[in-house]
């Protein structure tokens, strides 16, 4: 466990050099605006920012900043009002309420339809979940959110048209980011599901005449949840760069917005604070993912000692 | 036991619901209140730090400087000056400061002034003697070189600021001595960059001072609540010297950045006002009555044009500037494809620019669309029916609707001239770079008028200025621009200028312009009195109010 945190931070520490000199190559500085600002100011500015020293002093002196306690993410290049962390910190917490809600609703409605399919092999309610499951894969979000919204809310005015402003407004985008998940995680236990129903656990169970409910809910269901586990890391990544469409389609507050448009506007400081806060939240799913994996499946805890 | 469970389940459910930062009602001030969507997050909020409209538009609430904005005519009126006088040779300005106070209590003072304007002329990293604690890098700084001494203070060039033509005889008075007569100095004093800040609250919180809570104003409405990326809100200031004309209790600005997002937030009735329009849906908008009524799109004070670079040939030879813009049906362009009712340019001086007496248009004697003199030219210049024409680069920054003038203009060229150019589409800052760098054959730019008056439009293009970027210098425009400063009569100061538009889009032509703009915005019919269709889109809050 200790080497994977140490991987982790060493990732972290990757990320963070690369992202730093992936935005200085990339043309176009915070300072280029469509008029000109009078050279004195532009030559302050660069100089404040210490942009006019070596690409690789100035990491140093960013990772320098980090290093502190608590972490010196600078302000903000071109919203100078506020620190990283204060336009950061806010955001993180509407982005990850949102992913939140979203992971649950894929959870929750993914698994038992992936148990129904499964139970009904073949048949019609197979058919229809599987259909159901495939759509949810194929259809991206900058479709499914405008539909949810037209009919929803501009429609039917069930609920609020998009913005932040209570639970009510969390409904439409938390399903536009939770379809994707929730269509993977029904076709992960349906096709663990079926394996196992067809398996000797399931012989041995139902031989000793259990009904058939709980055949699958005790002996089965359990099993099938073991893929669904170690794809948790992934699911986050997609829910991350999920929420990105989903925030701008939604004017949600959150920070894929943020990291959008720190990104044009070039704010070097938002973006570095941006890609830390992501990369953190990447690495410790999957360390969590793994310690779950471990206590649930006893063949992956003698696979690696 | 069952209550019990009951009160831990609903302190679980507020926990949860309370972590996941919420906005709330923003309308927690009654009916009088404008929700607006703003179409961008702002930038700073402090008046020294503004470029953008987005923040003018929320610092005509919070601030007023000298003068202000009348709503309907955008002519400068008495604003903390009661009252100003101009000395014969319009070179000394002088201002008497009504009694006022900051939204703290504390009362103003023409020392405010001076503190606030020497902070934009005081980049960060000078210390000179007296500078601002807190300093910061104004991008507007250069609107002060009006006054004396004020370029060579900001660039470094004098270290002592009683050079700068400012002087305070009392608290209440504030002199202003300018370098030449200025008409239009009363219009700068209504911009962010001349407003006061308070000195006492930003040097002690420095960064901190525009955020909520902490910021102290001086205007109609003082910061109330800042959410990032969401909304702003400000609300009625009680201290401000004309509180009694001041109706709308409460302001919020949204900070929806998508401009559909935005529109279907109208429909919805979320928002009174959106400040900004998707072109592609005038149509089905026009076609309904009650939106219809809500679509305006005024004349604005600017123009859209392609730069020439003309360090690079063959667009150094002013017959193929001419050839290419002659070429350009812009009547086409703004019927078919801005379709916002943009006019077609020929010069460079919007139609709404109101001037004393009014600006002749180059239109019907300038470079308009004429593909038989446009073959002509090209053909002088060795290209005859564009052979040997080199391929010459059209860059713009990503944009639907640069996209499709691009790609019309490119047609026309290859239909008119028979010549060749490639569309090259970059990410705004990229192509910003690019530009300022000179690395570009055409680029796609636009002018936006810093205040009502034709120099405006013309000191950009100056030899070696910062915002001409096409490497065009020429003596001629120069002398005529130089001439106009000095000139103290209107007619002949205009008649000056309008020889110098000449040079710029007739003669030398090393801009191709396409349209004047238009502001499209969307406001919600009946609801609101005191918003005017005027040429800079401003609307200041303190006259809006709601209809019963």
């Amino acid at each position: 466990m200790l080497t994977r945190l140490l991987l982790g931070v060493l990732t972290l520490l990757a990320i963070l050099v690369a992202s730093f000199f992936l935005q200085r190559i990339a043309p176009g500085g915070p300072f280029d605006l469509e008029r000109d600002m009078p050279e004195a100011a532009r030559q302050a500015l660069i100089r404040e920012w210490g942009l006019d020293r070596p690409v690789p002093e100035q990491l140093g002196l960013y990772l320098k900043g980090l290093c502190r306690f608590p972490p010196d993410l600078k302000r903000s290049m071109v919203q100078p009002d506020y620190t990283v962390w204060e336009i950061v910190g806010p955001r993180l917490q509407v982005s990850a309420s949102l992913g939140f809600a979203a992971l649950c609703i894929a959870l929750v409605l993914g698994i038992p339809l992936g148990v129904l399919a499964a139970v009904h092999d073949g048949k019609m309610a197979d058919r229809v979940t599987m259909l159901v499951a495939l759509t949810g894969v194929a259809v991206p979000a900058f479709v499914l959110g405008p539909l949810l919204k037209w009919i929803f809310a501009l429609e039917l005015g069930w609920l609020p048209e998009s913005r932040w402003v209570g639970p009510a407004n969390m409904v439409l985008p938390a399903f536009t980011l939770a379809a994707l998940p929730l269509a993977t995680a029904a076709r992960l236990v349906r096709s663990e599901m079926g394996t196992i129903l067809r398996g000797d656990v399931v012989r041995t169970a139902r031989s000793q005449g259990l009904s058939e409910r709980r055949v699958v809910f005790v002996h089965a269901l359990p099993g099938a949840l073991v893929p669904v586990i170690p794809w948790l890391g992934p699911a986050t990544a997609s829910l991350v760069t999920g929420s990105v469409v989903v925030e701008r389609i939604f004017d949600i507050p959150g920070l894929g917005t943020t990291f959008i448009d720190g990104a044009f506007n070039r704010d070097y400081t938002l973006v570095m604070g941006t890609v830390i806060v992501y990369s953190i939240l990447l690495i410790l799913m999957n360390l969590l993912t793994d310690g779950l994996l471990v206590l649930l499946d006893p063949r992956a805890r003698s696979a690696r000692s | 036991m069952r209550r019990a469970g009951r009160t831990v389940g609903s302190v679980i459910v507020a926990l949860v619901l309370g972590s996941c930062g919420f906005t709330g009602d923003l309308s927690r001030f009654g009916d009088d209140v404008l929700v607006m969507s703003n179409l961008a997050e702002p930038g700073s909020l402090d008046p020294a730090l503004q470029s953008g409209v987005e923040e003018q538009r929320i610092t005509l609430a919070l601030f007023e400087g000298l003068l202000s904005y009348d709503p309907k005519t955008l002519r400068p009126r008495p604003g903390l000056a009661e009252r100003w006088d101009v000395s014969r040779d319009g070179k000394t300005w002088t201002f008497h400061l009504r009694p006022s106070t900051w939204s703290d209590g504390r009362s103003l003072t023409s020392a405010d002034f001076v503190y606030a304007w020497r902070r934009v002329l005081d980049p960060p990293g000078t210390h000179r003697e007296g500078s601002a604690d807190y300093a910061v890098a104004s991008p507007y700084a250069d609107l002060m070189d009006v006054i004396v001494g004020a370029r060579k203070y900001r660039r470094g060039e004098v270290d002592d600021f009683a050079a700068v033509g400012l002087a305070t005889p009392d608290s209440q008075t504030l002199e202003v001595h300018l370098e030449q007569a200025t008409p239009w100095f009363a219009d700068l004093v209504c911009f962010p960059t001349f407003m006061p800040v308070p000195r006492h609250v930003v040097e002690y919180e420095r960064e901190r001072w525009t955020h909520a809570g902490v910021m102290i104003s001086n205007g109609p409405f003082v910061l109330d609540e800042r959410r990032p990326g969401a909304f702003l809100r400000v609300r009625k200031n009680p201290r401000y010297w004309d509180a009694e004309t001041v109706r709308l209790e409460s302001l919020v600005y949204l900070s929806t950045d998508r401009v559909d997002t935005a529109l279907d937030q109208y429909l919805a009735g979320e928002s009174d006002w959106v400040r900004g329009f998707n072109p592609l849906k005038a149509r089905a908008w026009r076609a309904d009555p009650e939106l219809g009524r809500a679509l305006h799109a005024p004349d604005y004070l600017g123009t859209y044009f392609l730069r020439f670079n003309v360090r690079r040939p063959p667009l150094d030879d002013v017959r193929v500037r001419q050839a290419l813009t002659l070429a350009v049906d812009r009547e086409a362009i703004t019927r078919n494809l801005t379709a916002m009712g943009e006019k077609p340019a020929t010069g460079i001086m919007p139609p709404c620019l109101v001037t004393d007496p009014p600006w002749r248009s180059l239109r019907g004697r300038g470079l308009d669309h004429d593909p038989h003199r446009a073959r002509a030219l090209l053909a002088a210049a060795g290209f005859p029916a564009g052979k040997g024409f080199p391929l010459l680069t059209y860059s713009f920054n990503s944009d639907v609707k640069n996209r499709a003038i691009a790609e019309a203009i490119q047609a026309m060229w290859k239909d008119v001239l028979g010549i060749r150019v490639e569309l090259l589409n970059r990410e705004k800052r990229v192509h910003l770079a690019r530009e300022r760098a000179g690395d570009y054959d055409i680029s796609r730019g636009s002018w936006i008028g810093d205040f009502n008056d034709p120099v405006t439009f013309l000191d950009f293009m100056r030899s070696g200025a910062g915002n001409n970027r096409t490497g065009w210098s020429s003596r001629r425009f120069d002398e005529l621009l130089d001439a106009a400063r000095t000139e103290s009569d209107s007619a002949q100061r205009i008649a000056l200028l309008q020889a110098a538009e000449e040079i710029l889009m007739v003669d030398e032509a090393p801009l191709l312009p396409i349209f004047h703009f238009t502001t499209a915005y969307v406001l919600r019919p009946g609801r609101f009195a005191g918003i005017f269709e005027n040429a800079r889109d401003l609307h200041p809050p303190k006259f809006i109010r709601r209809l019963p």
